[in-house]
């Protein structure tokens, strides 16, 4: 018959329950830092890579010197259609940011920076759920747009919970009146506060001279999407693509063929994306570190929590071992404990860190959600902490020598 | 040498030689010590020690005199430097860590401190000692008989910051006991307790020798308890000075108190000196314990059995039989003469002997008891 031991690792842990909230609360804290590490992390590429994952396309077309979306690295238009002479590609979108000249002035507010973002609306060549017909027709008249509604408020106070008042508010983009017929939700990042949506005529007339380097306004595109037929091979047409529009690059006489258009896929321009935050900013770095610290500082955490616990059984664990019980045994107790802390100390970390991430995004404007596998590997990564924490205390009971006790 | 002892003494009232049972603790030549180069401090030398199943041995000594460290040497705590200790047979020397395991699991320890887990019941704590054991069987009924049997009956399910000093004493006992080892290790395991429950305790450990040949090893000062011993070892400066056994030396004094060549000198302390320096010797049937021509060797008290005297004549011949409480030996130790005659046991016999230089030093130390001996070796001429 099978007879139940005793839970001791179970018992010495839930025995004194001051110690014990305190060592979940310890635990959780850590756990917290964690999540809010990974979350800030995320974050960071999440919001700055959300509008990609929006574009509705197969391929993209981008300027090889654009390192991030934000930058005004646009190319010419004409590429667009050198893509679209491929058999495989079914249309051609241009979408055009504009960042750097756009200001929104709210009422007498100075004015602030504000992403604008101009497509063909008909097309819905980027997906925005509210942009319905009625809202595209109103975004064909002259001076109109539509706003995130997670527009941060500090910079820019609009009353988003009281839509008629909203969109009879005075406001200015580039000192040219604006009047706002509608809401999204897109989020902002680490660069931009805030987005408007328009069509790509409104934002010619409010951008006359954006970067007139190719002569209308509209020649200059900032990201062309392309849509290929169904069952093409994205990577192929990528790749033939890539040499198609560069044809005129090795023009005769050029001692270096000039790149001026780039092919991605849509997964390579994110994987470009958080390529740059991650590894060309300092943000990127800070954000890394920052769940390495917050680890670390979970195992400092949890060696203290384990190591006290089992400083003050010194005694009572040197008798199990004259006893008999094997050094695996009093191993085993520690992982023990530390799994069940682990666990213990992750379900309200986790819950509070919910929460942490809803405040920060209401407030913020940032993309900031519990995904079931960040959580999971939070979770392993507390698991982790506790583990290493174990092995770094259990070295105290297995040095333990029971000889003293006589 | 007697061949006849006219002396047979009423044995009505002896109780049978004490049973014990084979060895299972065997010490021997060990020495230890601590530090290293300049700092080394020998704590034990040359210690040989032997306890049987169903042996209680009472250690005792001053503080720092080594006893401790034979308990941790024996108890397998630390390892073992020169020397030998053998537990049933299996040598601590350069034994391995799995062999050292094995040993520790036939091992009840008893610590002066009591060290349970405050985060378990009573009955828990014992059971951690019980679930190391292969035979688990009726758990529950036997942890609460024993704590019951410890007067703990109605503390079973508390935990230790529940019980008193001696309560929890007592758990550590149990803990200590339950598995019926074949070795208990005891250190003052009455310290805590008051008189009452110290009897207790010392009577579960005495049945527990008894009734399951546990070979118990308590060091203890407490005088309460002593009665219990077998034997009393006491250690000074690293070295065991004496090593009584109690009973048998009881049994030997009250042998020898009838004897008629103690008779002249009789005083219990005399005697009780006398007794401690006889050892029990065990002979087979037929085993042959003085040969004729020998130089005599020992002094020897018959405890049970009989041997047979036989001279050389015609071929040998039985002169005479020997039972309990008759003696041989004497006349050959007390004339410096070879032996005038085989003994030979006729069944198994149990003897306890005087050595040659011990009794000798007897004859020097007593006027009375070489005039006895002179005047009963001229009556059996």
């Amino acid at each position: 018959m099978l007879q139940r031991r005793v839970p001791l690792a179970w018992r010495n842990l839930v025995h004194n329950q001051r110690r014990l909230a305190l060592s979940v609360a310890g635990i959780a804290f850590a756990v917290v830092l964690m999540f809010s590490q990974q979350g800030f992390y995320y974050t960071l590429l999440d919001s700055t890579s959300e509008l990609i994952h929006r574009m509705d396309a197969d391929l993209v077309l981008v300027s090889p010197r654009r390192r991030m979306l934000t930058t005004p690295q646009p190319f010419e238009s004409r590429y667009l259609l050198q893509a679209l002479g491929h058999p495989e590609v079914t249309d051609v979108e241009p979408v055009y940011l504009e960042f750097i000249q756009s200001k929104l002035r709210t009422g007498k507010r100075p004015p602030r920076l504000i992403r604008v973002i101009a497509f063909d609306l008909q097309n819905a060549a980027i997906r925005f759920p509210t942009l319905t017909d009625d809202i595209v027709a109103e975004l064909q008249r002259p001076g109109t747009a539509i706003i995130d509604r997670r527009t941060k408020s500090g910079y820019h106070p609009l009353p988003f919970d009281d839509e008629e008042t909203l969109y009879e508010m005075p406001l200015e983009l580039n000192n040219r009146q604006l009047r706002l017929v509608g809401t999204f939700e897109l989020g902002t990042d680490f660069i931009n506060t805030g987005n408007l949506v328009m069509s790509s005529q409104n934002l010619a007339d409010y951008f006359p001279g954006r970067l007139g380097r190719f002569g209308d306004p509209l020649q200059t595109v900032d990201v062309g999407l392309i849509k290929l037929r169904p069952g093409a091979d994205a990577e192929t047409v990528r790749a033939q693509l890539e040499r198609q529009v560069r044809v005129d690059a090795d023009l005769p006489g050029r001692q270096k063929p000039i790149r001026h258009v780039e092919v991605l896929t849509k997964q390579q321009f994110v994987e470009r994306e958080h390529n740059y935050w991650r590894k060309g900013t300092p943000i990127g770095f800070v954000f890394s570190l920052g769940q390495g610290l917050g680890f670390f500082v979970g195992v400092v955490i949890c060696y203290q929590i384990i190591f006290s616990g089992l400083a003050d059984l010194q005694a009572e664990f040197a008798t199990v071992k004259a006893i008999g019980y094997r050094n695996q045994f009093l191993v085993g107790q520690v992982f023990a404990q530390s799994i069940y802390l682990a666990v213990f100390g992750f379900v309200p970390g986790c819950l509070l860190s919910v929460g942490v991430f809803q405040v920060l995004s209401s407030e913020t404007g940032l993309i900031m959600e519990m995904v079931a596998s960040r959580a999971i590997w939070v979770f392993l990564a507390t698991l982790a902490m506790c583990l290493i924490s174990g092995c770094l205390a259990v070295r105290k009971i297995l040095k333990l020598d029971p000889a003293e006790l006589f | 040498m007697l061949t006849e002892n006219s002396e047979a003494n009423d044995n009505t009232q002896m109780p049978p030689p004490p049973a014990v049972g084979p060895g299972v603790i065997h010490v021997a030549g060990v020495n230890h010590s601590y530090g290293d180069g300049a700092t080394q401090t020998r704590i034990l030398h040359d210690v040989d020690l032997d306890v049987r199943s169903g042996e209680v041995v009472i250690v005792k000594g001053p503080s720092g005199s080594g006893k401790s460290t034979l308990l941790v040497l024996i108890g397998t705590l630390r390892a073992l430097q020169e020397g030998s200790i053998k537990i049933d047979d299996t040598e601590l020397l350069g034994a391995s860590n799995k062999e050292i395991l094995k040993v520790r699991r036939k091992i009840g320890f008893i610590f002066q401190a009591h060290n349970l887990f405050g985060s378990l019941t009573a009955y828990e704590n014992v059971k951690m000692a019980l679930q190391l054991s292969d035979d688990r069987s009726n758990e529950r009924e036997r942890i609460e008989t024993l704590l019951t049997e410890l007067d703990l009956g109605e503390r079973i399910y508390y935990r230790p910051k529940s019980l008193s000093g001696g309560q929890r004493q007592r758990v550590a006992i149990a803990r200590g006991i339950i598995h019926q080892p074949r070795i208990v290790l005891a250190d003052e395991p009455t310290a805590a307790l008051d008189a009452k429950t110290s009897r207790i305790v010392v009577n579960k450990l005495r049945a527990l020798a008894k009734d399951h040949g546990s070979a118990v090893v308590m060091v203890t000062h407490d005088n309460r308890v002593m009665d219990v011993a077998d034997r009393v070892v006491t250690v000074e400066d690293g070295a065991i000075k004496s090593d009584t056994n109690i009973r048998e030396t009881e049994l030997i004094c009250h042998f020898l108190d009838k004897v008629s060549l103690f008779q002249n000198a009789s005083k219990a302390q005399w005697l009780a000196e006398i007794a401690a320096k006889m050892q029990r010797v065990d002979f087979q049937s037929g085993e042959t314990i003085i040969q004729e021509g020998d130089d005599g060797k020992a002094f020897f008290l018959i405890r049970s059995g009989q041997v047979s005297v036989l001279r050389n004549g015609d071929g040998k011949r039985v002169v005479a039989r020997l039972g309990e409480g008759e003696y041989f030996g004497e006349t050959s130790l007390a004339r410096d003469q070879k032996t005038n005659a085989d003994v030979v046991a006729d069944g198994n016999v149990v003897a306890y002997a005087l050595g040659k230089s011990d009794f000798k030093d007897l004859l020097k130390t007593s006027d009375a008891f070489e005039d006895e001996v002179r005047r009963v070796i001229y009556a059996r001429q």
